[in-house]
């Protein structure tokens, strides 16, 4: 399998994920145990209308996509199809996601074989390493420099900036100069 | 935002020859300490619909290798496809693939019936998507210029006077984009 171009050793003798930009990926295949068709239905039908079992992840403003996929088909599925995007330190992302959600990890890849249990999380790391396939080729068309942080404050930003531009329209250079002190004060965390 | 996720069998004896070529696309360079990110275009970027990310892979699926394509992608699904079948990549990727049983080249309209061949894509997944709905590549990337405008201007603010404030603010292209929406 395509894992890491060559070279790509992080110094501490584990292989760091391929990166693209500032982008991490994993592609994992599990094969799934038998039966376990109707647990993984029932929480892709819930995780597809809410996002309150991935809100804590959410909240690590790091994961970017995260696609769960049956394989050949929900009727009969044999395996399950995780991949994922992150910005940031694979060293990290990893065990920060089985820390804190231990129970959902265990809710989806308790359904498949040889799953370690999310905790401790260097038994996870080992496991995500022998299942993870890599990627051949990945892109974005983001530009470079962005990471799920940065747009989420970029978004934000430009919401201020849209308000900003709206109310001081007409003003007068005082007036425009007093407003945009009050943004720069609303808005440095997120430049 | 739509999202794909399209499975091909890949020929008998094949894969490595696949896995290779896939290795060979342009791609990045990780960044080091001294060494900001080199970006080197993929040959799909600005071929296709705005991307948000996409992915190839071989995969070993019931001991088999496999060509894992996914993507989650701005506009609609079969133009998306369509648009991806016409690239020259996509065809060399593909004709490593099992899609005809005539044993001839693979043709783009061979390709695009099997990418646009719904049995092929749709398959019951769970997908966290952590942007907004209805955020776009472009909504996203205009979002990332008029923060680094921004920035450069806040940077430089103190020693400005309130009138050429004004003034260099309402010349940001990012504002003035912002301006005509």
């Amino acid at each position: 399998m395509v894992r890491c171009p060559p070279g790509n050793s992080n110094g501490s003798g584990r292989e760091e994920k391929v990166t693209y930009r500032r982008w991490g990926a994993v592609t994992a295949v599990t094969k799934l145990r038998r039966c376990q068709r109707v647990r993984l239905l029932a929480i892709f039908a819930f995780g597809n209308t809410t996002d309150v079992l991935i809100r804590p992840l959410l909240q690590m403003k790091v994961i970017a996509l995260a696609r769960w996929t049956l394989w050949p088909n929900a009727r009969h599925p044999t395996y399950l199809l995780f991949e994922t995007n992150w910005s940031g330190s694979d060293q990290t992302y990893i065990p920060d996601f089985g820390r804190i959600m231990p129970l959902q990890w265990r809710g989806i890849w308790g359904a498949t074989t040889k799953f370690p249990g999310a905790i401790p999380t260097t038994g996870l790391m080992e496991w995500v390493d022998a299942i993870d396939a890599g990627v051949g080729h990945f892109w974005t068309d983001y530009d470079p420099g962005s990471s799920t942080q940065v747009i989420a404050q970029a978004l934000e930003l430009e919401s201020h900036v849209a308000r900003f531009v709206a109310n001081t329209e007409g003003a007068s250079a005082t007036e425009f100069h007093r407003r945009w002190r009050e943004l720069v004060v609303k808005v440095h965390r997120l430049v | 935002m739509g999202q794909v996720g399209i499975i091909t069998p890949v020929s008998d004896g094949r894969a490595g020859e696949l896995e290779a070529f896939l290795s060979h696309l342009p791609r990045d360079t990780p960044p080091t300490a001294g060494r900001p990110v080199i970006t080197v275009p993929s040959p799909f970027a600005g071929a296709l619909p705005p991307t948000h990310f996409a992915r190839f892979v071989v995969i070993e699926l019931d001991h088999q290798p496999h060509l894992l394509f996914t993507s989650a992608f701005d506009g609609d699904t079969r133009e998306y496809l369509r648009a991806l079948a016409a690239t020259p990549t996509a065809l060399e990727i593909w004709s490593h693939c099992h899609i005809t049983t005539r044993g001839q080249a693979l043709t783009a309209p061979e390709l695009e019936r099997h990418l646009c061949d719904e049995r092929n894509w749709r398959l019951s997944q769970y997908v966290v998507n952590t942007l907004p709905d209805g955020v776009t590549v472009g909504a996203v990337n205009r979002a990332l210029s008029l923060r680094a405008q921004l920035g450069g201007l806040m940077g430089r603010a103190a020693s400005m006077e309130a009138t050429a404030l004004a003034h260099d603010f309402r010349q940001l292209p990012a504002i003035q984009a912002l301006m005509r929406r």
